[in-house]
């Protein structure tokens, strides 16, 4: 049975081909870094590029070790990712049920007013939530990085989508058995948005991965910045020593690879449920 | 399922209100610098004065160079921003704004003499005759040749007092024998190392002396980017598109150009360089008028709502005193301005002769800046590049440049 849908074998190779280019082009760059990581300055800034480094340094991932705390940024770093992922799953979720199940006075409006958010750059919030931060007393905190971004329009927007479609008679089935509002969400509807909970999970996990200017701005302290906020240091005014950055790159981003490889099908279901990276 | 959510809220609850912990009597200074090369000698610098100022607890704050000027708006309206902390030539927006302490009266009360600086970097920090920062360092620009390129193609090296076309002249004898790929010049095309220091080279200027006026409807302005243009159209220079895509300092750390314009803040990594015995080190070309240089450079700043203003006054004067000058010159980070420690600063290039970096400084004028400096240099420097990859002319740029900068200008009084 199998072998009769298997193409002919030669009809897959041009497929093939074209799927081992588009590889060594998606992996070049991580190559690149990898390999540069292990070069004199002088080697990595040599026009022609010298391609493998001369004799292959360790230095720079010894200095730039030596530099920062990375065992903090580690641990900043997972904590935030986490705090975050949670506050929002519990936030978006609950926000995302009222919006699409209960009824409240100016729920229109209010919602019309989150959809609003999505249209604002996120850059404009940077100085009131640094604000409330330092009202709050908790700049150069660990909680001050993941605390504001414990609401997402975006998040709350996809949820109430996915709550609005699974049919209501769920909700009364929960009711006449004699579920409250809360019991509705907890128990029944929740579980069967799981699909959207993990991409919602990932995209955000991924995004504040990848913030840099609010770990940077919120917090002062060494002991208290992110991998990218580390990274970021590393970069000079008038001189960046390119070795150094990438063998921090090249530290920094294998705790994302390995989340990737953990939760890859989560991942390409997560980017295909709501087309967005 | 309800009471794990319940008790998630309650933990997500409770972490973000714990409170951070309770500061210690001493009285804590906070410091904001942006430069990670230097931090190791800033913490040694700080180490050294709390032990000789044991109430006083410093805390440095490195930012990096790309977000500092954002995080330094962002805390100053949130009053959160360090007592002391770097500046640069965006001091006058800072003075506009009321947010820097003047010094005047602490320097007065502790006798400190103003004239033991480099006098162009102290008045730098002085607007309408108050002095807001006291001087870090500063940084010259000048010529680094390549002596064995020179020498492979019996060239003779360039000698002090050259002019422009002394310079253009060697160039063309380099380019006839240069290999493909090589260049006899090549620049960063920034303002501090190229164009700031061309135009009063040729007779023009950026911003007149009050600040009041730019300069780009200055003949000699224009001059100075057609000679630009013109060693690109010669050849002797790589064109825009080459120069952007690699940094003129690397093409000549790869051996691949003879001359290169840089400021002395590559000097320790180019010190440092494979060949670096063979680096050359001269004052610029002379254009039509001289050939004066852009000198920069930073000050150390207090915020006006510092919460213990001794203290930061303490750690200020240290930080632009004796000690402090002697250990930055010594880990080669910054050139003194304090005039009593530059001695410490060229004995430390192994193959270098910085002693140039210090004679350029002689004649160098300091970085041109205004009040709204943020808003206007943006647009020279967006119009330069486009001058300088060939898509407008220089007399259309400049009159562009001239037109939009020229309000702002105004707009400050």
């Amino acid at each position: 049975m199998m072998s009769k849908r298997k193409p002919a074998a030669g009809r897959t190779w041009p497929t093939h081909l074209a799927l081992i280019i588009l590889s060594f082009v998606t992996l070049a760059p991580f190559v690149w870094m990898l390999l540069t990581s292990f070069k004199t300055f002088e080697e990595s800034v040599r026009m022609p590029p010298a391609i493998l480094p001369e004799a292959w340094q360790l230095e720079n991932y010894r200095i730039v070790l030596g530099k920062f705390p990375f065992h903090l940024f580690y641990l900043n770093t997972f904590t935030m990712m986490g705090m975050t992922v949670l506050g929002q799953l519990i936030v978006c979720s609950m926000a995302g049920y009222a919006f699409a199940r209960l009824n409240f006075p100016a729920k229109e409006f209010l919602f019309t007013l989150c959809l609003a958010l999505l249209m604002v750059p996120g850059q404009i919030f940077l100085v009131p939530h640094y604000d409330i931060m330092v009202k709050l007393r908790l700049s150069d905190t660990i909680t001050a990085l993941w605390l504001p971004k414990i609401f997402s329009a975006f998040g709350t927007f996809m949820l109430r989508q996915f709550f609005q479609g699974l049919p209501r008679s769920l909700d009364e089935a929960a009711m006449i058995d004699g579920s409250g509002y809360f019991g509705i969400y907890a128990r029944i509807l929740l579980p069967l948005v799981k699909p959207a909970l993990v991409s919602l999970a990932i995209l955000t996990a991924l995004a504040s991965f990848k913030d840099l200017m609010w770990p940077l701005i919120v917090n002062n302290a060494m002991d208290k910045m992110t991998l990218s906020a580390g990274l970021a240091m590393l970069i000079g005014e008038h001189t960046t020593i390119y070795p150094q950055v990438m063998a921090g790159s090249a530290l920094a981003i294998w705790p994302m690879i390995v989340l990737f490889l953990v939760f890859q099908k989560h991942f390409i279901e997560g980017i295909a449920l709501t087309g967005i990276k | 399922m309800k009471r794990f959510v319940t008790l998630l809220l309650a933990t997500v609850l409770v972490m973000a209100f714990a409170l951070p912990a309770l500061a210690a009597e001493k009285t804590t200074v906070t410091f904001a610098l942006w430069d990670e090369n230097q931090k190791p000698v800033f913490d040694e610098i700080i180490a050294k004065f709390q032990e000789e100022n044991p109430g006083i607890a410093v805390e440095v704050q490195l930012t990096p160079w790309s977000q500092y000027w954002t995080k330094l708006d962002a805390a100053m309206g949130a009053e959160k921003a360090a007592d002391v902390f770097w500046m640069n030539t965006y001091l006058p927006k800072y003075v506009a704004a009321k947010v820097l302490e003047p010094l005047d009266a602490y320097i007065e009360k502790d006798a400190l003499d103003m004239d033991a600086y480099v006098a162009v970097v102290r008045d730098a920090y002085k607007i309408d005759g108050t002095t807001y920062a006291l001087p870090k360092g500063m940084d010259t620009v000048q010529v680094f040749f390549n002596k064995a390129i020179f020498d492979k193609y019996g060239v003779e090296q360039p000698k002090d007092g050259w002019t422009w076309d002394d310079m253009v002249a060697l160039a063309k004898q380099l380019k006839e024998k240069a290999a493909d790929g090589e260049y006899p010049i090549v620049m960063e095309l920034d303002p501090q190392p190229s164009y700031f220091n061309f135009i009063p080279q040729d007779g023009g200027f950026i911003i007149s002396e009050d600040r009041s006026k730019a300069g780009f409807d200055q003949e000699g302005t224009v001059n100075s980017y057609k000679k630009v243009l013109t060693l690109m159209d010669d050849g002797v220079m790589p064109d825009y598109k080459v120069l952007s895509d690699t940094k003129g300092t690397d093409l000549f750390l790869s051996q691949k150009a003879a001359i290169l314009f840089m400021g002395s803040w590559k000097a320790m990594l180019l010190d440092e360089a494979s060949f670096a015995k063979d680096i050359g080190l001269i004052p610029m070309p002379k254009m039509d008028a001289s050939n004066i240089s852009v000198l920069g450079g930073l000050g150390f700043a207090m915020n006006a709502n510092a919460q213990d203003k001794e203290a930061a006054w303490k750690l200020i004067k240290y930080l632009a005193g004796e000690e402090s000058n002697k250990m930055q010159a010594e880990g080669k980070i910054d050139m003194p301005a304090l005039i009593s420690a530059q001695q410490y600063y060229a004995p430390n290039f192994k193959n270098l002769d910085a002693s140039v970096f210090f004679k350029v400084a002689e004649t160098g004028y300091f970085f041109p800046t205004s009040q709204k400096v943020a808003e206007w240099l943006p647009v020279v420097m967006d119009v330069s590049s486009q001058i300088l990859s060939g898509s407008m002319s220089p007399e259309d740029g400049c009159k562009m440049i001239q037109e939009q900068m020229q309000p702002i200008l105004d707009s400050e009084q």
